[in-house]
């Protein structure tokens, strides 16, 4: 620690100037996800998110909020105060995204995330995107960004092209989608009318970067992973809907990095929405003006296996390194 | 930062010789469109010649550094004109007009591809920029001239490793 007292005490105010925000998937058949643990991964580069953690990039106006009631336990004539206790334990987390994306969509609009999947003109017209150009399947030796593919597939696509990569709907029940879950099936659907299904709202979607001989490439890797026999598919737009049944959900992470501070983390096991699709405008300089996705959202219940706390929300705070604990 | 620059100057002298090729200035032993960008050419080129535009740079500044990369930086545009011989210059008026007229029709629509054109072929930077209207106000002219200038904001990102 510094001789210098001033110093020690000046360390102390993590000034900053933006939050930055990452995302984990949660696995929605036991609501779990792989815990962010400030003890291995707190003080990490923010361009190089811990595993198993996506950037999402920087927010705006980040605002935790918290409705959990406090409330008293009184008693006798005079009603004294004996006890205190929480109630009815409620908070959440509300931000805009300067930058869009298929996470950030995602997140922000808390419902089912679509790929509008690319058409032929012969296709009706429909709102999600209508009957899409068929799928070409992925074949043996793929990785997270290379998809072979027979000579016949390749030529349907070019580089820059979005393309969503995941299995034919086969008439199952429950999450779908590779990776994230991207929807939920209480009833199963009639599968031949319904084989794009999974490719409509999974997360496993990427640029093209290079179309090789016998491969696609791709600029991002797929977070859902690829496999033999997943289909490809063109994706033209991403959308969301107001009045869907869906809920998304996410562990989230925002770190507050201090530019003369330490750095201050809230990490959220289990986010989600809390308000459905918005934006927020800001003017930049007139007339311009950022059209952000603004997030509201709940924080929904987890198990510190430490103590058996049910907890909603962690604070960490990493004090720089000179400073006065 | 001189991709952006280079790159609004391209598509305004691209479109400058395609809408209005009578907008043409002489140097060196050549015709070429009359759209100079003053911190580039020759000084016999930016010497100001009459019924030509010139543009100048001004500041760059970041406009939301916490969250953006995104710049804006100030472009000024100035022209000026006697008039015509055959009208004895009483006419000035009207072809500044004329070339207020041109240059909103040049700035539209108000974006463009990012190139790099410090290379024998022009790289493409895989973004735009893009600008905001012209805002025109008279000039200090030489006698029996008018002139004016317009300002332009150019919006761009850097995209260089800023981490």
């Amino acid at each position: 620690m510094s001789s210098n007292l001033f110093a020690r005490q000046s360390q102390m105010q993590p000034l900053a100037v933006a939050v930055r925000a990452y995302v984990a998937m949660v696995n929605r058949n036991n609501e779990t996800t792989l815990p962010f643990d400030p003890s291995a991964q707190g003080e990490f580069n923010l361009d190089q998110p811990p595993q198993p953690f996506f950037d999402v990039g920087w927010v705006e106006n980040f605002k935790r909020t918290s409705a959990t009631k406090y409330e008293a336990l009184r008693t006798g004539s005079r009603s004294d105060l004996v006890a205190q206790f929480r109630s009815q334990y409620d908070a959440g987390v509300e931000f805009d995204f300067p930058c869009w994306g298929k996470l950030q969509m995602a997140l922000a609009g808390g419902g089912q995330q679509f790929n509008v999947l690319a058409t032929p003109i012969t296709s009706p017209l429909m709102s999600s995107g209508g009957t899409a150009i068929p799928a070409v399947y992925v074949q043996e030796g793929g990785s997270v960004v290379e998809l072979p593919m027979t000579a016949d597939a390749l030529a349907n696509f070019q580089i820059g092209d979005l393309v969503a990569v995941d299995w034919d709907y086969s008439g199952q029940m429950g999450y779908i989608g590779s990776g994230p879950a991207g929807g939920y099936l209480a009833t199963a659907l009639d599968g031949p009318s319904h084989v794009d299904l999974i490719r409509r709202v999974t997360f496993n979607v990427a640029r093209v970067s290079n179309v090789a001989t016998t491969s696609l490439f791709l600029g991002q890797s797929l977070i859902g992973g690829a496999q033999p026999g997943m289909g490809v598919q063109k994706v033209c737009a991403l959308l969301d809907r107001e009045g869907d049944s869906y809920f998304q959900e996410w562990a989230a992470l925002f770190v507050v990095a201090g530019s003369t501070g330490g750095r201050t983390c809230f990490y959220y096991p289990r986010l989600q929405a809390a308000a459905s699709p918005g934006e927020t405008q800001r003017e930049v300089e007139a007339p311009l003006f950022a059209n952000m996705l603004h997030a509201k959202l709940r924080a929904m219940p987890s198990i510190d296996p430490n103590d058996g706390e049910t907890v909603l929300c962690y604070r960490s705070y990493f004090p720089a390194k000179n400073a006065k604990v | 930062m001189q991709a952006a620059k280079d790159s609004f100057y391209m598509a305004l002298r691209g479109r400058l010789a395609q809408a209005f090729p009578a907008r043409a200035i002489a140097a060196g032993g050549t015709t070429r469109p009359a759209l100079v960008v003053t911190e580039n050419d020759q000084p016999s080129v930016t010497a100001r010649q009459h019924d030509a535009f010139y543009l100048q740079w001004g500041e760059a500044r970041p406009l939301r550094p916490a969250t953006s990369t995104l710049m804006a930086m100030t472009c000024t545009v100035s022209y000026a004109s006697a008039g015509s011989d055959q009208n004895g210059g009483l006419d000035r008026g009207r072809m500044v007009a004329e070339m207020q007229s041109e240059l909103l029709g040049i700035c539209s629509p108000a974006v463009t591809r990012k190139f790099d054109y410090t290379g024998a072929t022009p790289a493409d930077l895989s973004s735009s920029i893009f600008w905001t209207s012209p805002v025109f106000r008279p000039a200090k002219a030489a006698p029996n001239c008018e002139a004016g200038e317009a300002s332009v904001t150019v919006y761009f990102y850097p995209e260089v490793n800023q981490a």
